[in-house]
C-alpha cells in the first residue's frame, strides 16, 4: 500500500526532515497520457471519476439492507462533534453513517495479517518505519527554530480576532449556549 | 485514566497515623497525583510562535499563529525544544525513555480548544516508570525513605483560557488562544501516597525538580504546574479532584474528601462510591463534577499528520551528559563534610523559591561553595566551615535584599576571594562579628550609593582602622570594671540583681552583655563581659 504513497517533508533543517508534519501525497497510480491542448481537455479529465468505492467493495451496497444506527446514536455523535440538533437532517445522517459504517466493516472484514498491522497505535496512513532522530539531530533541530511570518507566528503580527464573526477587546467570543446547555 | 481504575481497585494500603491529619487507620487513603507542567520552550509544541513567559500581562490572543487557532489547512511541526526538556525530566526522575513514542487525538469540544482535539501521547507514551524518592532526612515525612513511583510521562498539547462573564443581556465567554499549543508534560504516579505530608513533600520535590532543570516555572499560581488528585478509600472507587489552584487547595481538598469519603462509608451510605467520580474543589468543599455515566468518551486515534518519535540510542546518553548534580544529591553534599550545613541552609542553596530577585539559588550555591574553597585554604584545615554559612547565607543575603543590590553585581566588589579574606578577618578575630557586620553592611551600602558603579574592591584594613573596627584583645581590667558598673548602674534593680545572683532569671545575664556588646560595638568580647559581671555581681552558678 505505501508503494503508492510518499512522503513530502514540509521543514528541512539543514537536509534533515524534521519529523514533524508530512503530508501524504497520492500519486493515484496515474500514468502519463496525451498531452493536453485546451482548458476543456483538462476539465473533461479531472470531470470523469477514476475510481470507485464500488470497486473496493466488489458488492454492491444495497440501502434497503443497510442497518441503521439509532436515532439516540446520531444525536449523541452529533453532540460529541458539537453540531446543532436542531434542524439537523436525523435521517438523512443515519443512511450516511451506516453507509460508511458498512464500508468500515467492510475494511474491517478483510484479513490482516501479522500482529504488527493489528495494533490499534499503527491504525493510520503514514509511516511505521521513520527515521531516527540523533543527538546532534535533536540540537541541530533546536538550534534551527525560526518564526515564519507566513505562519502567523511573529507576536502581533496578525490579528487573530479579526477572522472572528464576533470579539471583544482581541478575545475571542463564545456564547455560553455553546458551552453548556447542549442537550 | 484506565491505568488509575486498574491501580486503584480492591487497593489495601496500611496508612501511617498522623497526628496533624484527621486520617484513620481503619479507614486507609489512597493517593496518586496527576501533574500538569508548562515547558519553558522559546517557541510552542507544534507552531514556532513564543512561548510567552510573562503570560499573566500579555495582550490576549497575541501570540497566535495560524496552527494554534487551528485555522482550516494548517498541519504540527514537532518543536524540537520540548522532546529536549521531557527528556530531561525523564532521565532525571529515572523514567525508562520509550525509543518510540507517538502523538495521539484526544477529542473533546470546548471554546478553549479550537481543534476539537488536543494532540497528547495516548498508546504510546514519552517515557514509563521512575519514581522520586522521599525521605524523613531531607522532605520530613514520617517514614525514613520512601518512593513514588511514575507511572508514565507524557508530552501534550496546552488548551487556550476561558475568561467568564456576565454582562448586562448575555453570558459570554471570552476565548485567549495564546496558551493554546503550548507544551505540557503531565506526569501521572503511581497511587502511593498515604499521608498529607507526602503529597506536600511530593509537590515541593518535583517543583523544584523542574525549576533545576531550567525546563519550567513550576509556578502553581500561575497555572504553569497544575495538580489533580485521584484518591479512595479502603476498597472504594476512586475520586478524580480537579480546579486545585495551589498547595493549600490540594491538601484541604485531599483532607475535606477523605472526610467525606469516611463519613458516606460510617454512616453505611456507599452506593455512591462504587464507581469513580470526577469531583472540583470550590474552595471549601469538593462537588460532583461528572460520572461513570456522564464520562466524556475522546474517541483517542493515532495523529494521522505527525511521525513517531524515534529517538536513537545516543540521544539518551547525549541528554544524560546535560543533566546537572540533582537536588538530592547536592543537598546531602552540602549537609556532610567539610560544609556540615543545616537542612534549611541546605534548601536556601539547593532550592529555588522564584521568590527572590537579588539572587537564584545556583549562583547562590556557586559564590558559597567558591568562598569557602578559598577560605579553606587561607585558614586550618579544621578552620570554623560555620563562619561561611553564617556570613555568606544570613548577614551577606540579608544585607543584599535590604539594600536591593543583586548578587551578581554583589559579586564584582566582593568575589568569592575577597569575601574569604574578610572572612578570616573574623576567624582570627582581627574584628569581632559586630563590627563585621558593620564593616560589611558599610562597604555594601557605599556600593549601592555608587548605583553600584564603583568597582574598587574594599581595601579592610584601611577601613578598619578609619573606623576603629579592630577588636581590643587586651582589656584593661579596671576599665572594663567600670564600664560594667556603669551598665548595672544604669539597667538594673534590686530585684533584678537578685533575680540574676540567685539564678531564677539567669536570661538577665544575656542582657547586660548585650548591653556591654552594644555600648562597646562589640569590639570587647561577649566571654570578658559575661567574667566580669559574674565577678562584680558574684554570681555563683
Amino acid at each position: 500500500m505505501y508503494g503508492r504513497w510518499r512522503l513530502c517533508g514540509i521543514y528541512k533543517v539543514g537536509g534533515y526532515i524534521l519529523p514533524g508534519s508530512q503530508r501524504l501525497a497520492s500519486t493515484g497510480g496515474a500514468k502519463i497520457g496525451k498531452k493536453f491542448e485546451n482548458m476543456d481537455q483538462i476539465k473533461n479529465y479531472l470531470s470523469q471519476p477514476v475510481w470507485s468505492v464500488r470497486e473496493y467493495l466488489r458488492v454492491g451496497v444495497k440501502e434497503e439492507k443497510l442497518e441503521l444506527p439509532s436515532v439516540k446514536a446520531v444525536k449523541k455523535l452529533l453532540r460529541l462533534s458539537g453540531l446543532p440538533l436542531e434542524g439537523a437532517d436525523i435521517e438523512g445522517i443515519q443512511m450516511r453513517l451506516a453507509k460508511q459504517l458498512s464500508f468500515i466493516n467492510k475494511l474491517h472484514s478483510i484479513p490482516v495479517e501479522g500482529e504488527e498491522h493489528k495494533k490499534e497505535y499503527n491504525a493510520r496512513l503514514m509511516q511505521r518505519k521513520t527515521r531516527q532522530l540523533s543527538y546532534a539531530g535533536l540540537l541541530e533541530g533546536i538550534r534551527h527554530q525560526t518564526q515564519d511570518v507566513e505562519l502567523g507566528e511573529l507576536s502581533g503580527s496578525w490579528k487573530p480576532t479579526g477572522l472572528a464573526a464576533e470579539s471583544k477587546n482581541v478575545y475571542f467570543v463564545i456564547k455560553e449556549g455553546l458551552l453548556k446547555n447542549r442537550k | 485514566m484506565l491505568r488509575f481504575a486498574r491501580c486503584y481497585s480492591l487497593a489495601r494500603t496500611k496508612v501511617t497515623r498522623n497526628k496533624s491529619t484527621p486520617f484513620r487507620p481503619e479507614y486507609a487513603l489512597k493517593c496518586g497525583l496527576e501533574i500538569h507542567t508548562q515547558l519553558s520552550t522559546r517557541n510552542k509544541l507544534f507552531s514556532q510562535s513564543t512561548n510567552s513567559t510573562t503570560s499573566l500581562v500579555d495582550a490576549p490572543n497575541q501570540h497566535t499563529s495560524f496552527y494554534d487557532i487551528a485555522l482550516p489547512g494548517t498541519q504540527p511541526v514537532l518543536n524540537m525544544e520540548a522532546i529536549l526538556f521531557a527528556m530531561k525530566l525523564s532521565l532525571a526522575l529515572e523514567s525508562q525513555v520509550n525509543s518510540v513514542s507517538q502523538f495521539d487525538r484526544k477529542h473533546y469540544f470546548y471554546g478553549d480548544q479550537p481543534q476539537g482535539y488536543q494532540v497528547t501521547q495516548h498508546y504510546r507514551p514519552f517515557a514509563q516508570g521512575g519514581k522520586i524518592n522521599l525521605s524523613k532526612e531531607l522532605d520530613g515525612i514520617d517514614e525514613l525513605s520512601k518512593d513514588i513511583g511514575i507511572l508514565q510521562l507524557q508530552i501534550e498539547q496546552d488548551t487556550g483560557k476561558s475568561h467568564y462573564t456576565d454582562t448586562e443581556k448575555d453570558v459570554i465567554t471570552l476565548v485567549d488562544l495564546n496558551r493554546s499549543n503550548v507544551p505540557l508534560i503531565e506526569l501521572v504516579t503511581k497511587p502511593d501516597f498515604s499521608d498529607i505530608k507526602q503529597v506536600k513533600a511530593f509537590i515541593k520535590k518535583y517543583q523544584n525538580l523542574v525549576r533545576h532543570l531550567h525546563i519550567s516555572s513550576g509556578d502553581l499560581e500561575t497555572g504553569a504546574m497544575r495538580v489533580d488528585v485521584n484518591l479512595s478509600i479502603n476498597e472504594f472507587a476512586r475520586v478524580e479532584l480537579k480546579n486545585l489552584p495551589n498547595t493549600s487547595s490540594i491538601i484541604d481538598a485531599i483532607k475535606y474528601e477523605y472526610q467525606r469519603q469516611v463519613e458516606l462509608i460510617t454512616g453505611g451510605e456507599t452506593s455512591s462510591l462504587m464507581e469513580p467520580e470526577t469531583r472540583g474543589w470550590t474552595g471549601s468543599s469538593t462537588v460532583k463534577l461528572r460520572s461513570k455515566e456522564t464520562t466524556i468518551d475522546y474517541r483517542y486515534m493515532p495523529d494521522p499528520e505527525l511521525p513517531y518519535i524515534n529517538l536513537a540510542p545516543d540521544v539518551i546518553s547525549g541528554v544524560k551528559r546535560l543533566i546537572p548534580q540533582l537536588p538530592d544529591d547536592i543537598m546531602r553534599m552540602l549537609m556532610n563534610k567539610p560544609y556540615h550545613l543545616s537542612l534549611k541552609d541546605a534548601k536556601i542553596l539547593t532550592y529555588n523559591s522564584n521568590q527572590n530577585d537579588m539572587y537564584n539559588h545556583e549562583a547562590l550555591r556557586t559564590y558559597y561553595l567558591d568562598t569557602f574553597c578559598e577560605f579553606s585554604r587561607l585558614v586550618d584545615k579544621d578552620g570554623s566551615a560555620k563562619l561561611p554559612t553564617s556570613w555568606i547565607i544570613h548577614e551577606f543575603l540579608g544585607d543584599l535584599n535590604k539594600l536591593q543590590i543583586p548578587l551578581t553585581n554583589a559579586q564584582e566588589i566582593l568575589p568569592p576571594a575577597v569575601f574569604a579574606q574578610f572572612l578570616r578577618l573574623l576567624h582570627v578575630e582581627t574584628i569581632s562579628p559586630t563590627s563585621g557586620k558593620l564593616l560589611l553592611f558599610h562597604i555594601l551600602e557605599n556600593f549601592k550609593k555608587s548605583n553600584c558603579q564603583d568597582l574598587s574592591v574594599p581595601n579592610f584594613s584601611k577601613l578598619i582602622k578609619k573606623f576603629g573596627l579592630h577588636a581590643i584583645n587586651k582589656v584593661n581590667s579596671q576599665e572594663l570594671t567600670e564600664f560594667c558598673n556603669d551598665i548595672i548602674a544604669q539597667h538594673t534593680d534590686d530585684t533584678f540583681k537578685q533575680n540574676l545572683v540567685s539564678g531564677k532569671k539567669k536570661t538577665s545575664l544575656k542582657f547586660l552583655i548585650g548591653q556591654g556588646m552594644r555600648q562597646s560595638q562589640g569590639r570587647i568580647k561577649a566571654s570578658e563581659f559575661e567574667k566580669k559581671f559574674k565577678e562584680i555581681l558574684n554570681i555563683q552558678w
